[in-house]
């Protein structure tokens, strides 16, 4: 461990460590919304959407998250205003946008012989690769999500709760769910880099499982959500570190840890 | 001023509407019941009233107000009919539940203030949840669960109060004391009622007017004018008509009486 805390003075370690937990935080914020609306999916499908977004940002030779982000939000946008026009059920729009994210980075994989490995990064993640920008990026979205949910912490428990009582109180739902569509878009294609396309749904569901495991109040799922992420990272990272291990995969075991003990913890 | 209207209100869920035409307006004071049979259009009147539900044709104003422009949320209570029981680890306790009924009245930066959480406390006794407000929503029987939602309504205080079938899962000794906090609210308050519900008989007994709807407004007026009009008693046939304004009951005790 003291060869972590030695190497914790390196840059490209603290910029994990912030990017991965500021990442980590904002997912799990709006990983608790997503989980008790019952849309904890839209975070894989669009993780799977990112992996196209970011392979044609690599074969356009561009920036691949700057291409990324805007597409994947309109992916986000879309799998809310699939079912709207097409009587599609909520789940089968996550689906058809997954399936079809995809079938693009496959295809665009073999057509661009020379990008597979940087697009495999993107797959697993590579946390200790974070750039500057991107842990900028990840401070400045995971500050952008705390304020949004604190600004709107009633009208999101009332929707959440009751989305029929909340439009009656003079919440805007369709306003509140697409924003949190943005923001959810905006967090998996920042954190790719944190776990990868394939992981990345697990830090929007696994801390709020957790959560929703303890707490009582709403405010408390929202907190504790939040601290079992940032551990999970900070432990993750530490393990990746001393022992050579992929730093997403045990950033989201060390998830999978954290329900099981909050599940099997003794109730009152 | 007239707190609701509804102009040749049309709405539905598919091409036909369930709703049809219907002109409707709630005054101050006004205590309304609205009954029909399954299917006639009560709950779709109630969600088109309140925006829930797109009109196809007509219109609504609130307070004078057209439904598009209000914002003054806080003068209506509502509960839906849909309101079912959350999963159980919903992380949320009774008291937090009822307070998001004040959330139209909450200003920037939205933080319950104390007039806010005595709103609450009174909603509470009200419906007679002091001893359950730190229960987890999630623990509730479907009852309980009722009584919270009928809570979080009253909690706005609000001018109006619009309830879509508010004692279907309550015992029959809480529904009776439930239709008379309502009749008290309404006189003393003067809190304005609308409410829908099949017990056609037991509001009739305690709201100053009943519609019965059958996509359209088949009888707008007085529980006693319902049960003694001719022209319902055509409409239902006298054996339906006696049912849903209760007299049936009496009917079988008076055969069965010595």
């Amino acid at each position: 461990m003291s060869l972590f805390l030695d190497a914790l003075r390196m840059g490209f370690l603290q910029r994990a460590l912030l990017a991965g937990t500021c990442i980590a935080v904002g997912c799990a914020c709006l990983g608790v919304f997503m989980v008790l609306r019952r849309q904890a999916m839209i975070g894989d499908g669009l993780a799977h959407f990112t992996f196209a977004a970011v392979g044609l940002g690599l074969f356009l030779g561009a920036a691949p998250l700057a291409v990324a982000a805007p597409l994947v939000v309109a992916a986000s946008l879309l799998i809310l205003r699939l079912p709207e026009k097409t009587a599609l059920l909520g789940d089968a729009a996550i689906g058809m946008i997954s399936a079809l994210g995809l079938a693009g980075g496959i295809l665009l994989a073999s057509l661009g012989h020379g990008f597979n490995v940087d697009l495999f990064s993107y797959l697993f993640g590579d946390i200790l690769a974070v750039s500057r920008a991107e842990a900028v990026c990840a401070v400045l979205a995971s500050l952008g999500i705390v304020v949004l949910v604190a600004l709107n912490y009633h009208d999101l428990f009332a929707l959440t709760f009751d989305p029929a009582h909340a439009r009656v109180s003079g919440v805007r739902p369709e306003r509140l769910t697409r924003l949190m569509a943005v923001l959810v878009a905006l967090v998996v294609v920042l954190g790719v880099r944190v776990v990868g396309t394939l992981l990345i749904s697990g830090l929007l569901v696994f801390p709020a499982a957790t959560a929703l495991q303890i707490a009582r109040r709403f405010r408390s799922a929202l907190w504790i959500a939040a601290l079992v992420a940032a551990a999970s990272v900070g432990l993750g990272i530490a393990l990746a570190f001393v022992f050579d291990l992929p730093a997403g995969a045990s950033i989201i075991l060390l998830n999978a840890l954290f329900f099981a003990a909050a599940l099997l913890r003794p109730r009152r | 001023m007239t707190i609701l209207r509804a102009t040749r209100l049309s709405a539905g869920y598919g091409a036909l509407p369930a709703i049809d035409a219907v002109d409707f307006a709630v005054e101050p004071g006004d205590y309304v019941g609205i009954v029909g049979p399954n299917g006639s259009g009560k709950t779709t009147l109630l969600r088109a009233l309140l925006g829930l539900l797109p009109a196809q044709a007509g219109a609504v104003e609130l307070w004078g107000t057209p439904l598009a422009a209000f914002r003054d949320w806080r003068k209506i209570g509502y509960l839906p009919q849909s309101a079912q029981l959350p999963f159980r680890r919903f992380p949320a306790d009774v008291r937090e539940v009822v307070a998001s009924g004040r959330l139209a009245h909450l200003r920037f930066p939205k933080r319950l203030a104390a007039g806010d959480r005595a709103a609450v406390e009174r909603a509470l006794d009200l419906l007679e949840l002091g001893p359950l407000a730190h229960r987890m929503i999630g623990e509730l029987s479907g009852g309980q669960f009722q009584r919270v939602c009928l809570a979080r309504a009253l909690a706005a205080e609000p001018e109006l109060l619009i309830l879509d079938e508010p004692t279907s899962a309550l015992d029959p000794a809480f529904r009776e004391r439930f239709y008379e906090l309502l009749a008290r609210l309404n006189r003393e308050r003067k809190t304005a009622v609308l409410l829908v519900t099949h017990d056609s008989a037991t509001v009739g007994a305690y709201a100053s007017r009943l519609v019965y709807i059958d996509q359209k407004i088949v009888f707008d007026g007085t529980f006693d004018d319902f049960c003694h009009s001719p022209r319902m008693t055509a409409y239902f046939g006298a054996a339906a008509q006696h049912v849903l304004c209760g007299r049936h009951v009496h009917a079988h005790v008076q055969e069965a009486a010595p």
